[in-house]
């Protein structure tokens, strides 16, 4: 390693490549050492390959007059500044001789001279021409008299030779690369030889020593030296240039790329580095998977236009490029002229394109754009030199790219994160917007008004106009619309106005839609979404009523979103989204929030179902507590009626027992034993109803064979005591029915004392009694499941006719429950625990049978029937059996 | 004596012809009336829960029959009877179901 300190600093020429002013005062120095009255100094232009004489000096007194005066001894002036060579062999001497000899200075200046007649500055000498490539092919000093180079060399220049001065003696000595110096510049040299220094002697002089020779080839060492250091130096300031440069694009471009400003610097840094006729830069985006050729200079002309307007490219037109830049990721450097045109045949797409057409080029370089192990793009560079570009020049040019592939991927992604950001900012007001749906939703409890804000919530979340909620109807065989929400306003109505509402649902639940067997069953089982579209749609509105048919065409659906709504595996719904016209196909990200909303509706439908049941169980259960309470007051009235009789008659007993009849006693007696009796069965009654509530437990039946007009014969008496009206039987003989006599009585006793109780005193009561088969019966009442068996049962059927006031309407259905009579003031009481038809129902159906209200006219009467297997007579009758 | 229950009637038809009374009975408060206006009776027994014309109702024509409102009237009642709707009427006593002989005597007396 070497270094020059220079006293101080030259203005740098950027045409020179050689330090003028430094050797002028080598060459001065060598004029005066070896004593000649002048020389000149040949350099090698590699653009030529030939020696170029770029300075000649002589002494003044030697010069012309003219040429003299215009280049005075300035230049000699500066000369006593110190140097110091400090080489890394420190066994050179020439320091020390450099300064003897500058004490011997100024007595004769010696000058620079633009216009010598012999070797002149410009001159050039091809290898072994003229003295000077002479010396370059022998490659060693050499003294000559001017007499034998005349006859030797064949002068170019110099003919005739009408000389201002003539030399008679020369000394030539090659500037030879050192050896030992510095290797700063690897690359290959046509030739180690640096220069040529001539020196010449005029007039009679003693000549050039041989000896002196040896003198002259250390001097040139030196000289090389020196232009060496100058080389190094210039090769530092040029580096530390790039590195500005470099730092320069490297800071342009900290977040965002923009790409006019990308080409510019790339084509203000390729020229200011190296030789460049046409540039062209090429991008790959990973996304798109296409090439883009964003900038080119095609010998000398910029195309911008491509920035606006690239060359958009497959990678599978050029796979060249691509196997260059993908696989092999490596520069490329081609050096076109110096090779035969076949070897380099195939980069032939590389040569063409957005820059025109470079087959002219000498050399081209590929700089691939690399970040990590991608290939990002290339920089193509061309130029018209051979060999235009040095390894140092490149690996500026790779640092180059490196930095602009950095800084278009750092904006790229920045870019991307910016993106990302964008997107995580909507998915989050999304996602308030769905969460203040979904509140919405879940804070209702009512189902109709749950129902339409949810399909308001889901139509405005996702913008469409019309959103509906249908029900599977009981059975599954239909789709019903529960909710409408329309933002035209045509179809939906929600929650505005009390009577118009209703009026509105029942339009709304007359749109059906069929279900079963059609295709929205089988979608529904199979698919978490599915689209209707037109030609669906018109299919349903085949096989649809005419509520379904207006819902289907006069929406206009073009395609409609249907969301089957699930609470775990169970189907709570169809969400049906549409806008009609419209063909509108969802987002991944709406069907996403659609999807969970449902999820979160068919919850909270769910809830506010249980919700409504529980509040029905509880008006039910309030009903009922209603109930017990006049069951309470209705029974411990009706206690105290046959209690009455007994404290009464005993207390009666008790008072007259002294002038009382034995006759009366008995009768006082019985009146007791009936009104215990009477106040027994109450009790009965009350607790096998409280039995029965009892989680049905299942009855203790003792069935046999019982004939039927007998047990009615029975219940009739039984009654009669009580009662003013007249009970006709009109039952056969033989029938015989199978069950439990104990229970069947109870039947007809209570059958009968109702019939009794809502009749006028002078009613007529009539129980008929009839074999027939089930079959035979009215087919509401009829088990279907017993009859399903093929087996025709035979029963008996029983029917109660009374001419009472009859049961309204609305109280048909309810008089079978516990604790329910027909409704009456306290002040015209019924007697009655409220039981009687609750109990009756239950034994009958206990023992096989049904019992129902078949007919009740107000003021004309009530007919109540029953039926239960029947059997035939058994053959042994005996009086034994009956009840 | 009105009642609707043929056993009440028929006990305190037994227990007043036992203590020396003459009574007629009466199974609604349209046949009641009737009787009311054909014989000269002093004092009424009436249920007060009854089909047809109730207690209540008997109660009102009698006090608004100018023959008939000096009839002393006991009502029968079962503690579970509405007794503020019975304060309401012009009756002159109570006589609460259960009841034994010496309840009837100790209610009619006074009257007698």
């Amino acid at each position: 390693m070497s270094t020059a300190i220079w006293g101080e600093q030259e203005p740098h020429i950027l045409d020179e490549n050689y330090p003028l002013s430094l050797l002028k005062k080598l060459l001065q120095e060598m004029i005066k050492q070896f004593g000649a009255s002048g020389g000149c100094i040949a350099l090698y232009d590699e653009s030529i390959s030939q020696m170029v004489i770029r300075l000649h000096m002589r002494l003044r007194s030697a010069a012309p007059a003219l040429a003299s005066s215009s280049i005075a001894g300035e230049d000699a002036s500066s000369f006593r500044r110190r140097v110091t060579i400090d080489l890394a062999d420190s066994s050179s001497s020439a320091s020390g001789r450099l300064r003897r000899i500058s004490q011997q200075l100024e007595t004769d200046p010696i000058v620079s001279l633009e216009n010598s007649s012999f070797f002149p500055v410009g001159a050039a000498y091809p290898f072994g021409q003229d003295l000077i490539g002479y010396t370059w092919r022998k490659n060693e000093p050499l003294v000559i008299r001017h007499d034998d180079y005349i006859s030797s060399f064949q002068p170019v220049d110099q003919v005739p030779f009408s000389l201002d001065i003539v030399p008679s003696w020369y000394l030539t000595a090659p500037i030879k690369v050192p050896e030992l110096a510095f290797e700063a510049r690897t690359r290959k040299q046509h030739s180690n030889m640096l220069g040529i220094v001539l020196l010449y002697q005029a007039g009679s002089g003693m000549g050039f020593q041989q000896k002196q020779r040896g003198e002259a080839l250390q001097f040139t060492e030196r000289i090389a030296l020196y232009i060496q250091n100058d080389q190094l130096r210039r090769l530092h300031l040029r580096t530390s240039d790039y590195m500005k440069r470099l730092q320069q694009i490297s800071a342009a471009f900290p977040t965002a790329v923009k790409l006019s400003d990308l080409v510019e610097d790339v084509y203000q840094f390729v020229t200011n580095v190296v030789d460049v006729s046409s540039i062209l830069l090429t991008l790959y985006d990973r996304d798109t998977k296409k090439i883009y050729d964003v900038f080119a200079v095609d010998h000398g002309k910029r195309c911008d236009l491509l920035l606006e307007h690239p060359v958009v490219d497959l990678p599978e037109s050029r796979p060249i490029w691509w196997q260059v830049t993908q696989q092999e990721k490596h520069t490329l450097l081609l050096t076109l002229e110096s090779q035969e045109h076949g070897k380099y045949g195939k980069y032939e797409e590389l040569l063409k394109g957005a820059w025109g057409d470079q087959s002219t080029a000498e050399t081209f370089l590929l700089l691939p754009m690399k970040m990590f192990t991608r290939v990002v793009g290339s920089l193509c560079l061309t130029s018209t030199q051979p060999d235009a570009y040095s390894p140092e020049e490149i690996l500026v040019l790779e640092t180059m790219v490196q930095i602009i592939t950095v800084s278009i991927e750092n904006a790229k992604l920045y870019d991307r994160s910016r993106q990302a950001l964008i997107k995580a900012k909507q998915r989050e007001e999304s996602l308030a917007a769905m969460y203040s749906a979904l509140q919405a939703i879940s804070t209702v409890l009512n189902v109709a008004e749950l129902l339409h804000k949810f399909v308001e919530t889901v139509a405005n979340l996702v913008q469409a106009e019309m959103c509906t909620f249908f029900q599977l109807s009981a059975g599954e065989q239909e789709l019903v619309a529960q909710a409408i929400y329309d933002m035209t306003g045509k179809w939906n109505d929600p929650n505005k106005g009390g009577s118009k509402d209703d009026k509105h649902n029942d339009l709304i639940e007359m749109i059906h839609l069929p279900f079963k067997g059609s295709i929205l069953e089988r979608l529904v089982e199979a698919e978490t979404f599915f689209y209707l579209d037109s030609t669906m749609v018109e299919e349903l509105a085949q096989a649809s009523g005419e509520g379904g048919v207006i819902f289907l065409r006069e929406t206009h659906i073009q395609k409609m979103l249907m969301i089957p709504v699930r609470y775990q595996m169970e189907i709570v719904g169809i969400l049906a989204i549409h806008t009609p016209h419209s063909n509108r196909m969802f987002r991944p990200e709406e069907l996403g929030a659609l999807l969970a909303i449902s999820g979160q509706a068919a919850s909270a439908i769910r809830n506010a179902q249980l919700f409504e049941q529980i509040q029905e169980a509880y008006a039910e259960l309030q009903r009922m507590d209603k109930l017990k309470d006049e069951f309470i007051v209705t029974a411990s009235h009706e206690l105290r009626t046959p209690l009455s009789a007994i404290s009464g008659y005993s207390s009666l007993l008790k008072r007259q027992s002294g002038r009382i009849t034995p006759q009366q006693i008995l009768r006082f007696a019985s009146k007791i034993s009936s009104a215990t009796q009477q106040l027994s069965d109450l009790v009965t009654n009350m607790t096998e109803a409280a039995k029965m509530g009892a989680l049905d437990k299942k009855m203790d039946l003792q069935p046999g064979p019982v004939q039927l007009l007998a047990a009615a014969e029975m219940a009739s008496t039984m009654v009669s005591i009580n009662i003013e009206q007249k009970i006709t039987l009109q039952i056969a003989d033989e029938i015989w029915l199978y069950c439990d006599p104990m229970l069947l009585r109870q039947v007809m006793t209570n059958l009968l004392d109702n019939a009794a109780k809502y009749s006028p005193l002078d009613g007529r009561i009539i129980v008929t009694g009839s074999a027939t088969t089930l079959s035979q019966l009215p087919e509401d009442q009829v088990d279907y499941a017993s009859l399903a068996e093929g087996v025709d049962l035979p029963v008996a059927l029983v029917r109660v006719c009374d001419e009472g006031e009859g049961i309204a309407p609305e109280d048909q259905q309810k008089i079978f429950e516990k604790f329910v009579r027909a409704p009456r003031s306290l002040m015209t009481p019924i007697r009655g625990s409220g039981l009687g038809l609750y109990i009756c129902r239950r034994y009958i159906e206990a023992m096989g049978g049904r019992l129902w209200l078949e007919q009740s006219i107000p003021g004309e009467g009530s007919v109540f029937s029953f039926y239960l297997p029947r059997i035939d007579a058994p053959t042994e009758m005996s009086k034994d059996d009956e009840p | 004596m009105v009642d609707d229950d043929p056993i009440i009637r028929d006990m305190m038809a037994d227990i007043l012809e036992f203590e020396g009374y003459s009574i007629s009975v009466a199974r609604h408060g349209q046949e009641a009336l009737k009787m009311l206006r054909s014989e000269e009776d002093f004092l009424v027994f009436l249920d007060i829960m009854m089909p047809g014309m109730n207690g209540k109702e008997l109660c009102d024509v009698i006090e608004a029959d100018p023959h008939l409102r000096e009839r002393h009237i006991i009502v029968l009642m079962s503690a579970v009877d509405n007794l503020e709707e019975a304060a309401s009427l012009k009756i002159d006593a109570v006589l609460k179901k259960p009841f034994v002989v010496e309840d009837v005597i100790n209610t009619l007396e006074p009257y007698m």
